[in-house]
């Protein structure tokens, strides 16, 4: 083999050629990856969501120390964010499914999973809004800035509608539902509207 | 040819070139390659005999392994797990647990029923999530294993809110839970004095075939013994 200067520069070019090329293949997203994704609607409460299975909306977000429903109460070392909103099916009388929402905060934590003690918002039934509640176990020093997740349907992965509502806490707002001392029973999902 | 010499003039057989596609050509390049190979090496063969290269590469083959370790002593025996005390807070991946006590008894209102046969073992432990997203409880109880004379636990424990007395579901990132842990076992005599709990990190295992993804029981962490208190039946 005989190194001349040209082939070379030839070669080498050749390698930052192919090395600018995988770099830039790796920042482009794939096929695959944007297919994948869940397709989000973001709003803030009170605002309307309308996603594939329902819409939903939500009213507000209260805290407490103990919580309790069907007779089973929890404490928390932590702070019960409870999540109020109303929900109503398009399509299918759907509720939403409680180990699928979470709350995302800004430290990239989630909060969410079957709660020990819960109301589920079921029945439901197609057209009608239903007023519900969620209760979310977290902690204090996570709450300012944390948006909650709504996923269309049951499953928590994959390409789907979700709904992420920011719950609109500042720090002072953070620190005052951190400092709650209620106690509050959970109530069981009733009819808003017609 | 010479156009000019008669044609019965004898005539000496043409000169040694070898015509273009001679294939004794490439092999007589390779011969005199070999040659000049072998010739080189003559000259040092006095010193660099095929015994002594044999040497030089046998050293440069052990301590090339023996930068990667090749060298090191065969472990026989396996780490020895960290001893904890009670009320030592001990990170068991990927939480952070403190354990207190170690309780027995033979009922607990609904949450242990009296059943022939049957005792309980509870063990009481802050256990704090570290992770970044909700570890449910059912991924913790396979992590947790007693062990004392003449005791058998029949599954993996249940895992309760000690202060709410519910089923503990999920331990959120953050929130400290103080959870009580308890087996079913049989009834044993003599009933044992202490046990040693051990407790061994879970870790997020994600499946090749699919999507799945799930928190599994991997090493032991620590090992605690404590002694079992006894419970007065109420």
């Amino acid at each position: 083999m005989r190194f001349t200067r040209n082939g070379v520069i030839t070669s080498l070019l050749v390698i930052a050629a192919l090395f600018v090329g995988t770099v830039i293949a790796d920042l482009l997203p794939s096929e695959e990856s944007v297919l994948n994704a869940p397709y989000e609607h973001h709003a803030s409460i009170g605002q309307p969501v309308e996603l594939r299975t329902a819409t939903i909306t939500v009213l507000g977000l209260r805290s407490a120390s103990r919580i309790t429903a069907l007779g089973n109460t929890a404490t928390t070392e932590g702070i019960w964010a409870l999540v109020d909103f109303t929900w109503k099916p398009s399509a299918q009388p759907v509720s939403p499914n409680q180990d699928a929402v979470h709350i995302k905060t800004v430290d990239g934590r989630k909060f969410g999973g079957s709660p020990p003690v819960t109301n589920a918002c079921l029945p439901t039934q197609t057209g009608v809004t239903f007023a519900c509640s969620f209760a979310f176990e977290m902690d204090p020093t996570a709450l300012a800035g944390a948006k909650v997740v709504f996923p269309a349907a049951g499953s928590r992965t994959g390409a789907d509608d979700v709904a992420v509502i920011d719950l609109g806490i500042d720090s002072a707002t953070a620190q005052r539902l951190a400092a709650s001392t209620e106690k509050v029973l959970l109530p069981p999902p009733t009819v808003k509207e017609p | 040819m010479i156009p000019d010499v008669a044609e019965n003039t004898p005539r000496r057989a043409s000169p040694d070139a070898p015509a273009q596609d001679d294939p004794s050509a490439a092999t007589r390049g390779l011969k005199s390659r070999l040659r000049m190979l072998r010739d080189g090496y003559g000259l040092v063969s006095d010193i660099l005999t095929p015994q002594r290269i044999g040497l030089v590469l046998a050293a440069i083959v052990l301590v090339a392994s023996g930068s990667f370790g090749g060298l090191d002593e065969v472990n026989t025996k396996a780490d020895a797990i960290p001893v904890a005390k009670a009320g030592q807070i001990i990170t068991v991946k990927p939480f952070t647990i403190s354990v207190t006590k170690l309780i027995h008894f033979k009922e607990l209102g609904s949450i242990a029923p009296t059943k022939a046969g049957t005792t309980y073992y509870m063990a009481v432990m802050k256990v704090t999530n570290t992770s970044d997203a909700v570890v449910s409880a059912i991924s913790l109880a396979p992590a947790l294993k007693l062990a004392a004379p003449n005791v058998a636990p029949r599954a993996n424990p249940l895992l309760y809110r000690a202060q709410d007395s519910i089923p503990a579901r999920g331990y959120q990132p953050g929130v400290p839970v103080l959870t009580a842990v308890i087996w079913a076992a049989e009834t044993s005599t003599p009933a044992p004095t202490e046990a040693t709990l051990t407790l061994s990190n879970l870790t997020w295992y994600q499946y090749f075939s699919s999507n799945a993804a799930a928190w599994r029981v991997d090493v032991p962490a620590y090992t605690l013994t404590l002694p079992i208190e006894e419970k007065k039946a109420a």
